[in-house]
Order: C-alpha cells, then structure tokens, then sequence
C-alpha cells in the first residue's frame, strides 16, 4: 500500500502544483504574465503531474526497460509539443497536430516494448494512429466546449472520468497506474477549480493534449500490460472524454444540465462498475498480501 | 458552412474513438502471445527435468514473517565435463509461472506493479565460469538476467548426488541458496517495508542426460 508521504507527494502535490502554475499569474492581473502562462499552460501541467511518477516508482529515469514506467517521458514530451502547438497556434491546427503526436508517442512508449514479440507491427501502427487522432479530436473539442461554456463543468467532468479511470487501473490490478492518473485527477480539479474561479479557459487545446495524452498512455498500458484488463471499463474510459464536449454544450438549460451531469457520473459509475466485477472475480480467493 | 464543419469533426470524433475503443477489444488476444525461448543441448549434454526441478524464494512480509513462493516451469542446460564435474548451466524461467498459493496475488505479481510479465515473460540464468570450491562443491559465476536487467551474481551449488532414471538415463542433482535484491532489477513496489527487499532463492535441479 502506498504510503502517506508517497500519497501526498505523488497524489495531492501535483494538484497544489498546478493551481499555482496555472492559477497564480491570473491574479497578477497583468495580460503578458497571463498570456505566458496561458503560453505554457502544457509545461506547467507536464510538470505538475511529474512528482506522481517519481514517486509511485521510486525513479526518474526518463526512458528506463520497462514499459510501464515511462510516465515522465510521455508528460515531457506531450507539454513540450503542447508548447510548441500552443505557440504556433496562429498557423492553423499546430495544437491539434501537437496532440496527434503526444498521443501517438504515449501509445508508442507501451507497445514499441512488445513488439514483435506480443504486438504485431500492424496493430502497433493503428493503435498509435488511433491514439493520436483520439487525443487530439478529444483536446479540441473538450478545448471548444470549455470556451463555449466556460466554467467548472469541462475540466471537473473530465477529472470524474479520470477518477474512474484511476479505480478501473486498480481493478486492471495496476496500482502503479492509479495512483499516477490519481495526480492527472488532481490537477484537473485544480484546473475546474481555477475555471470557476475566473470563468474562463485554463487549458486549452494544448493543455488538454497533454492530460489526455498521459490517460492515453495508462489506457494502453492497462490494455496490453495487465494480465487480466478490465476492457469493456478502458473502452468506456475512451468514449467518455470525447462524449463531455456533447454533454457541457447539451447543458444550456438547468434541466439538460442536469441531465449531462447524471450522464457522466453513469457513464463513470458504469466503468467502475465494469471493472470491479473483473477485480471480484480474481478475488475469489483470499485476500492477496 | 459552419454545421457542415461541426458534422465532419463529430463523426471524425466519433470514428477515432470507435477504433480505439473497438480495437481494445479485438486485439486484446493479440498480446496474449508470449514469446518462448527453449533451451536446445547437444547430445552429450543434459537438460533440466523440469518435474524434479524446483526454484523457490522466500520474502519478508510487513517485517514480520517470510511469505514463500515458487516457479513452476523452468528448462535449462547443463554441461560437464569427463570426470562428471560441472562446467556450464543455463536456466530459463518462465516467470508467469509463479506461485504463492495465492491467485490474486500471483496475477499482481505478473502485473507491471511487480514482474511485467508481457514484456518480460522469462528471467535467464548463463554461467559464464564455474569454479570448484570442495569435493562437491562449485561457485557458479553467470549472467542473471530478470525484467531485462542483467547483473553478474555467483552461486555456491552443492552437487546433491548421480542417479539412474527410471528409463536408465544418467541423472545429476545441484542445490544452492542465494539472495538478491528486488530492487536491483526494477521491482520497487511496497519497498521499504511492506515487502522486503532481499529475495532469498533456493534451486534445486535434477539434470538428465540425453
């Protein structure tokens, strides 16, 4: 189990860092600091979610053996892309590029280590395709609805998921992964609560890419990593990033907001749901450790 | 203009996350597959009979008491030379295999928390010297390799005996006990005290001549 020091560091440290990295500059009050920050919103949430994989486990190498501990790599990555797309955003679809990238990469990272051996070269090439098309479709999309609708419900609706996805990670019997996307939960309740606070966009499409991507990259890993994935719970973890931008601007009125929430909490209820029923199963017999 | 734009990016949306979604369910099989690597001897050689063959290791639990466990599927080499006397061993271990008597907490031992055992189905032992230490006796200097990381380690092994099988086959049995560190080859999970570090191993081989 993990400890308290290595929950606190790991888990709420990320949140704190990202509400004063994001958070801070808007109350200066001055444009140029909030438009640097809003600049290198990527960076700063690459960086807040860094501590969780340092110390989940216990190192920082940036591209160790194993598969599943490449977590740092992904998050540098995706904020300097994110960065990179964010700055060059004038030019077209650069953050959404961006996030095609981050995304493919996160996915790489897991399956370039099982190939040939366990992964085929063609299902190594469209998993990577679809991660990348999925994080940025997803980024963009969350990005547009968040700036249709500002306030808390993109980024808390998108924590909730993440919180689900946490427990489906745990129930896939990878504590590791969990607590890791624990800090992802972390830091977009940090950022619902800096939207709330300010009514307007934290993230952006980049910001998003970056979150997504490291999702990504624990998605695919629970998938092809765990010996007993929960699947139909990762599918569901999928579909509901992509479904929040239907539900946030389906919400116009008090009663259809309602309604969007109930249907992110089911959806989110449904996954954990889906991936206990795999984690009783391989409980059937004693309690393990 | 604008709705048309709005259509293309929904079903885009829709189409990415249907792949990914969908290709999480039909390729799952896929990464069932692991690789194998067997271990071939030459004639004169003998091989490890994997039914009287056994590796187990003990592990301190909460710094109290030592849990066991075993791998059920080992194969490997050994060479001697004239007079009987051991000159080389090569072990692979198929880590899923293992056992604690316990099947939750053998598929978490398979999981990324601990073995990774997709990425790194088997843990290798190649002697690369053998040097004998008494009438019989051995330290066995090799290349151990475990979640793809490789350390040389040395093995006082105690040659236990020669037999016939019960086809008439020239049998030789070695035992041995050393420790290791989990956390040299990556696997830091509940360190420092919920599991502890030094894993302390005990293999005990019968080897069949072919």
């Amino acid at each position: 189990m993990p400890s308290l020091t290595g929950l606190l560091i790991g888990g709420v440290l990320p949140g704190l860092i990202a509400l004063a990295l994001l958070g801070l500059p808007r109350l200066s009050g001055h444009q140029r600091i909030v438009a640097l920050s809003a600049l290198l919103a990527p960076l700063f949430v690459a960086l807040a979610f860094l501590p969780a994989p340092i110390v989940v486990n216990g190192k920082h190498d940036l591209w160790p053996l194993n598969a599943a501990e490449r977590a740092i790599a992904i998050a540098l990555a995706a904020g300097a892309l994110g960065a990179v797309g964010r700055a060059l955003a004038r030019k077209g679809h650069a953050p959404a590029i961006a996030a095609i990238g981050s995304g493919a990469f996160a996915a790489l990272a897991v399956l370039i280590a099982l190939h040939p051996h366990a992964v085929s070269t063609g299902l190594l090439v469209g998993v990577c395709a679809a991660a990348g098309l999925w994080t940025s479709l997803a980024a963009v999309t969350l990005a547009r609805a968040e700036a249709a609708r500002p306030g808390l419900s993109t980024p808390l609706m998108l924590a909730l998921t993440l919180f689900a996805a946490s427990l489906v990670m745990l129930f896939s019997a990878i504590g590791t992964f969990a607590q890791q996307v624990g800090a992802l939960v972390a830091i977009t309740t940090s950022v619902a609560l800096i939207s709330l606070w300010k009514r307007v966009p934290v993230l952006g499409v980049s910001g998003y890419g970056v979150v997504l991507s490291i999702l990504a990259y624990f998605v695919v890993g629970a998938w092809q990593l765990s010996r007993n994935p929960a699947i139909g719970a990762l599918a569901i973890v999928v579909l509901l990033p992509v479904a929040i931008p239907f539900l946030v601007r389906f919400g116009a009125t008090r009663t259809r907001r309602i309604a969007s929430w109930i249907a992110i909490m089911a959806g989110c209820l449904g996954a954990i749901a889906w991936g206990y029923s795999i984690y009783s199963d391989a409980l059937q017999a004693a309690p393990a450790w | 203009m604008h709705a048309s734009r709005s259509r293309l990016l929904t079903g885009a949306i829709a189409i990415s996350a249907l792949t990914l979604a969908s290709g999480l369910a039909i390729a799952s099989t896929s990464a069932q597959r692991t690789s194998t690597s067997a271990v071939t001897a030459a004639s004169s050689d003998y091989v490890i009979d994997a039914v009287h063959s056994t590796i187990i290791f003990r592990i301190k639990h909460m710094d109290a008491s030592y849990s066991y466990g075993r791998f059920n599927k080992i194969d490997g080499v050994a060479n001697y030379d004239a007079a009987g006397g051991l000159t080389g061993l090569k072990i692979n271990v198929d880590v899923d295999s293992v056992d604690t008597a316990n099947s939750a907490r053998d598929e978490h031992l398979r999981n990324p928390d601990f073995f990774n055992t997709k990425q790194f189905p088997k843990a290798t032992f190649k002697s690369s010297g053998v040097k004998k230490s008494g009438d019989h006796t051995y330290d066995v200097t090799g290349e151990f390799t475990l979640m793809g990381v490789t350390k040389t380690i040395t093995v006082a092994l105690e040659h236990t005996g020669n037999g016939k099988s019960m086809q008439g086959a020239d049998l030789a049995g070695f035992e041995g006990t050393f420790t290791l560190k989990r956390s040299d080859f990556g696997i830091t999970k509940y360190l420092p005290t919920a599991i502890g570090d030094g894993v302390r191993l005990t293999i005990s081989l019968e080897t069949i001549k072919q």
